[in-house]
């Protein structure tokens, strides 16, 4: 009753109540009062059912939840199970024990974790008699169903992506990684949304002073709500004003236990199919799943590949707009005169015809990504086509630079990962003025500013560029190159991880060698165990 | 520390500024590409003359505005002055497009130019600060700047035809860089193709050999051929020879020369090596017989022999080291060239002494008539 009575001291001062502040509140051993706090909390919300019943000629006692995140039908099964309670057993430590069939439990002693709970789907059981109330998890929630990730299409892979549900999430990783080692470690994070966040890491191989310093970032976070992984990405980057971001995001549960298993940390978002993992270093932008799932040759090749077309998205509008107003002698004769010949007729300068065109290019993208889906994908390579055709005829802009912006935006697509993708689209416009103005000094400088921001930047204080500089040479095997499975037997070491190897030594000495067939020897009074 | 940066970027980009900017923008569309240029003697210096693609009648996207002149794809254009700038500045004068001569491919020199010495028009050629070393070098009969003037059927434009067939296998290439090289070293002379228009049609009909940078004459036929083993930049070409009693056609695909000088008191001997091979491409047979490799490499060995000696003949009798023996015998003893040969090579030359021995091999014989199991041997 004084905690109450303080509540509502302090309600007439402030007019909310955040969940931390009614930790402080604790439950009474009046069924009475607390149901009209309780009523008092959720006065007008519809969904909140308070029920209240008298345990089998005993003390009275209620149940509430919220309509549509409890299991209805469960609930009403404990609260039978109670009527029909013969002893008017009113200690709600004997009931748990005796009566109450739910395997998830939790007592609670102050309303903060009451409402938490119950908020998050759980229902809460008072019984007169009891400061304290047990929260019995009976969740059900609506929520879609595992299909394919939408962002990263594989052709070779597991075909299931992350859902918005935190449980079924966890539960894919978990699916993956079958070992006690993985920690999922819980947090709530948003003073209105109370979103549950889970930090998860492998215990033993991410790096302990790394799994503490991305929970201390978490945790001191103070904002109203969280809805999606990019509210956490930016709260707790280490530079706020790069265009790079400095955690990467996916969809796809395998990409997330083969991150946990290099030794690094993964943040999963209730209500968001995308996780965060960090430290990102720059080479992942060139690192697909699908990478590790084919044969190594073929990542490799497909890795160079896109490192080439990393440097072809960035710098072809820009060097485009150098060799032709500054450096003419660079461009082969003839070329240069299919180029003159088509750029004849065009009115403007090659910045503002290269800006027109890369400009009209990216609105189509964006146009393409916010139609709906279907019509998307057509209308935005139609439009690009249809539009670059026509101002070639009109003589607006000329068809080299129609085909400059057609393979930059085929070079930008290249990238597996789209966080990587987008800051290059966006450096490309200040090159291009770099260019405009200066020629390829202008693109020099400007390779060698954002060169140096990289060398600098940090993800969780790793450097970006690692492991080529600071160069560590025996994790070079996974940066451009993709070695074989049999010779990555260590952990990258720039993650300054726990445990280094990911083989035993005998088996890895032994395999991709073909010298001796692989065997395994059982010894005398061993028995297989399989 | 953002200020800072903002600071240091302010001053890096500054400092751009200084090196380059848009002043010196320079669009397509206002630059006239020379493909080629000529350049032979005029009255009062020199007379220049420049050939321009005009990008508006090449086909392509008509549009807006861009220059024509009929529909001819190119312009051509030449003027008198005192120095080459002189009547490359006057032609600037009048062409609404800024000439820009990093893209010229080939150079024309008139033949009286030639004569009289080829170092006044180097100085200028290097002086340029849009110019090639890559370029190539021409002489041509009678006047340049008449010759470049010409529609021709296969190329677009003359400049592109010519440029086509020095590279080819028609003669020895050679370029501003290594005109440059030669005319600057004792004991080494400038070869330059010579370049005829017979039936309005371009053909190469020699080497132009120079003594000091004036031409002295052309090595045509057999001592142009013997030119090819000589100058140490072999060119494959084709050699008919009479063996027995057919006559074969015979490629010549790979040659190469290797000379020692062999000292004897003040007399120096030259003792030229050379290697060939070549490929039987047609027999025309009387005999109805295989042809036997031996005694066509024979034949070839005899024809190298003495396309060559005529060559050192005629090397001699115009005081030209186009063959560079000089820069040889300065290899195998600078000493001594530097001390004596060097300050009178043009009076040693013509009294050096040469043995010429060759070493021909012909293959693929082939047949086509008879069995081959018969002609074993």
């Amino acid at each position: 009753m004084e905690g109450v009575n303080q509540a509502n001291d302090r309600r007439r001062g402030q007019a909310r109540l955040s969940i931390d502040e009614l930790k402080k509140v604790p439950l009474t051993g009046s069924i009475d009062d607390n149901r009209a706090y309780l009523e008092q909390l959720l006065s007008e919300c519809s969904d909140a059912v308070i029920r209240e019943f008298r345990i089998q000629s005993g003390p009275r006692a209620l149940v509430v939840y919220i309509d549509g995140l409890a299991k209805t039908e469960a609930v009403d099964r404990t609260m039978q199970a109670l009527m029909i309670l013969e002893g008017g057993e009113s200690d709600l430590e004997r009931l748990i024990m005796t009566t109450l069939p739910v395997s998830q439990l939790n007592p609670t002693y102050n309303f903060g974790d009451l409402l938490a709970n119950v908020l998050s789907g759980d229902t809460g059981l008072l019984v007169d008699g009891n400061a304290s109330a047990m929260t019995m998890g009976y969740r059900d929630s609506e929520h879609r169903s595992v299909s394919e990730p939408e962002t990263e299409s594989v052709i070779r892979g597991p075909r299931e992506g992350f859902t918005e549900n935190l449980r079924t999430n966890t539960s894919m990783i978990r699916r993956k990684i079958r070992s006690p080692n993985l920690k999922m470690k819980p947090l709530i994070v948003g003073r209105e949304t109370n979103t549950n966040i889970v930090v998860s890491y492998m215990d033993g191989i991410a790096d302990p002073e790394l799994v503490r310093e991305v929970i201390t970032r978490i945790e001191s976070i103070r904002i109203d709500g969280v809805l999606e992984t990019g509210y956490i990405e930016e709260l707790i980057q280490d530079n706020g004003y790069s265009p790079f971001s400095q955690a990467q995001y996916t969809e796809r549960p395998d990409t997330v236990a083969a991150s946990l298993l290099e030794g690094r940390v993964a943040i999963l978002v209730d209500g968001t199919p995308f996780v965060l993992l960090v430290p990102i270093v720059f080479w992942q932008w060139f690192q697909a799943s699908e990478d590790y799932y084919e044969r190594f040759m073929i990542g490799t090749l497909l890795r160079i590949l896109r490192l080439i077309f990393f440097v072809v998205a960035l710098t072809t509008p820009a060097i485009y707009i150098a060799v032709t107003t500054y450096h003419q002698e660079m461009i082969p004769t003839n070329l240069l005169l299919s180029i003159a010949t088509s750029r004849e007729p065009i009115p403007f300068p090659a910045v503002v015809e290269a800006m027109i065109m890369e400009v009209a290019f990216e609105a189509l993208r964006e146009a393409g990504i916010r139609l709906p889906r279907t019509v998307g994908q057509a209308v935005s390579i139609l439009g690009a086509l249809v539009v670059g055709q026509a101002a070639v005829q009109a003589g607006i802009v000329s068809a080299a630079m129609v085909i400059v912006v057609s393979l930059t935006g085929i070079a930008s697509f290249t990238l597996p990962r789209f966080n990587g993708a987008i800051s290059i689209r966006m450096l490309r416009f200040p090159l291009m003025i770099l260019a405009a103005a200066f020629g390829l000094m202008g693109i020099v400088i400007g390779g060698l500013l954002i060169l140096g921001h990289m060398a600098k930047l940090r993800s969780f204080g790793i450097p970006f560029l690692s492991p080529v500089s600071p160069l560590h040479v025996k994790d070079l095997k996974d940066v451009i190159y993709r070695a074989p499975w049999w010779n990555m037997r260590d952990r990258p070491r720039f993650l300054r991880g726990g445990d280094k190897r990911r083989f035993g030594r005998k088996v890895s000495d032994r395999m991709g060698k073909g010298k001796k067939p692989f065997r395994t020897t059982v010894k005398q009074g061993e028995r297989d165990e399989n | 520390m953002r200020i800072k940066i903002a600071v240091k970027l302010a001053v890096v980009l500054a400092s751009c500024l200084l090196a380059s900017g848009c002043w010196d923008r320079r669009e397509i569309n206002d630059v006239a590409f020379v493909l080629s240029m000529t350049v032979d003697l005029a009255e009062e210096g020199f007379r220049v003359g420049i050939l321009v693609p005009l990008p508006g009648n090449m086909g392509g996207p008509s549009g807006g505005g861009g220059g024509s002149g009929g529909d001819q794809p190119y312009t051509f254009d030449s003027e008198v002055g005192k120095t080459l700038r002189e009547a490359v500045e006057k032609m600037q004068n009048r062409s609404p497009r800024q000439l820009y001569f990093a893209h010229r491919r080939v150079i024309l020199l008139g033949e009286r130019l030639a004569e009289r010495g080829i170092r006044d028009f180097l100085d200028s050629a290097v002086r340029m600060p849009e110019n090639r070393l890559t370029t190539h070098l021409v002489v041509t009969k009678g006047e340049a700047y008449r010759t470049l003037n010409k529609d021709i059927k296969m190329e677009r434009f003359s400049a592109e035809a010519i440029r086509e067939l020095v590279q080819s296998d028609a003669t020895i290439p050679v370029t501003v860089k290594d005109v440059l090289y030669q005319i600057n070293t004792v004991g080494s002379d400038v070869r330059i193709p010579y370049m005829e228009v017979k039936d309005s049609k371009y053909q190469f009909t020699g080497i132009v050999i120079m003594s000091d940078g004036r031409m002295v004459g052309v090595a045509k036929g057999d001592v142009e051929s013997g030119l090819r083993y000589l100058c140490g930049k072999f060119v494959p070409y084709s050699e008919t020879l009479t063996v027995e009693d057919s006559v074969t056609s015979v490629k010549v695909m790979r040659g190469s020369r290797q000379v020692r000088p062999v000292i004897s008191g003040d007399r120096i001997r030259f003792d030229v090596r050379i290697k060939s091979r070549g490929v039987i491409m047609e027999v025309i047979n009387q005999g109805h017989s295989r042809i036997d490799e031996a005694k066509a490499g024979a034949a070839l060995e005899a024809k190298i022999r003495s396309d060559v000696e005529k060559t050192l003949r005629y090397l001699q009798d115009h005081k030209s080291d186009a063959a560079g023996f000089g820069q040889v015998l300065n290899r195998f003893d600078p000493l001594n060239w530097e001390t004596t040969w060097s300050k009178q090579w043009y009076s040693v030359f013509p009294q050096v002494e040469f043995h010429v021995s060759v070493d021909a091999e012909v293959d693929k014989a082939g047949m086509l008539w008879g069995n081959v199991a018969e002609q074993g041997d």
